[in-house]
């Protein structure tokens, strides 16, 4: 694939999954990976940015004798998803435009 | 590398952290690791990558982003570079000295199941000869015969387990001697 999701994307994809259903790390990396090539390690700083600016937040559930941590998206993370949201609609439709509907102005 | 050396190397990297980032970013390698499971935790390891690398982007992600210019990554084993060089000068002829001993000994020892099935087998032949000129004498040559070649046979897989085993020991120390003799990566 010619394609790499940028940092941007990534978060949206993110937030998106999260808006769904809160999740963990392990889970949310595995979900983005059946979809995308990341690495497994590309995830933990990209939580970590979106947990500064509280687009998410956490919190720990006991699990076989350790805790687990959840990711959960707040308010402002569903706010910036949305901008997320018509920020890739836009940008899909104008490379659509140069990818397939540029022939017309092709030079003679 | 297993999962606890790939997050005690990560760890002395994110020394430089403040302590919350350092064991936020711990706990969530080490949640990942148990949640992927013993199963995946060699091809988790592999996507991983170096724990260095991972830890210098760790500490480049905090520090850039909030501005600042993150401190030097940490030496590893916090020996200057001269007198690891000097130690390898001084222990490289003595530790080949060693490894070429070693294995003369392992040759020897190998040695020692080869040499009673060929001599066994000489036996064995050379009794149907014995026994032309004294039937007893060439029996019991014949029997000495048998004796070493199962001996023989007998030794032979523990040797070569033990050679096998001492190979592997032997790469396995000169592989990790290697690692941290070498410069950050």
């Amino acid at each position: 694939m010619a394609f790499q999701l940028g940092a941007s994307l990534l978060e949206a994809c993110v937030l998106a999954l999260l808006e769904r259903e809160d999740t963990y790390g392990y889970i949310l990396t595995q979900n983005i990976r059946s979809v995308i090539e990341i690495s497994e390690s590309t995830l933990y700083p990209v939580l970590r940015r979106l947990q500064k600016e509280e687009c998410l937040s956490t919190y720990d559930m006991p699990c076989q004798g350790r805790n687990r941590r959840y990711y959960q998206i707040t308010p402002t993370g569903l706010e910036r998803l949305e901008h997320y949201r018509m920020d890739w609609t836009e940008y899909k439709n104008k490379v659509d435009l140069v990818l397939s509907g540029g022939k017309e102005h092709e030079c003679k | 590398m297993n999962a606890s050396d790939f997050l005690r190397r990560l760890d002395a990297q994110l020394e430089r952290l403040p302590v919350a980032e350092r064991e936020s970013a711990l706990s969530y390698y080490r949640d990942y690791f148990a949640d992927a499971g013993m199963e995946n935790e060699q091809k988790v390891l592999e996507e991983l990558g170096s724990p260095e690398r991972l830890g210098e982007e760790i500490v480049n992600d905090y520090y850039l982003k909030n501005g600042m210019t993150p401190p030097p990554a940490p030496e590893r084993r916090g020996m200057p570079l001269a007198v690891k060089i000097i130690l390898w000068i001084f222990l490289g002829p003595i530790g080949f000295a060693l490894l070429a001993a070693l294995f003369a000994v392992l040759l020897g020892l190998a040695a020692i199941p080869v040499v009673l099935i060929l001599a066994g087998g000489l036996y064995c032949m050379g009794s149907i000869i014995v026994m032309f000129f004294h039937l007893p004498t060439g029996t019991m040559t014949l029997g000495l015969g048998f004796v070493a070649a199962g001996l023989g046979l007998l030794l032979f897989v523990p040797v070569k387990a033990l050679v096998l085993v001492t190979c592997r020991w032997v790469s396995d120390v000169f592989r990790r001697l290697t690692r941290k003799g070498g410069s950050v990566q």
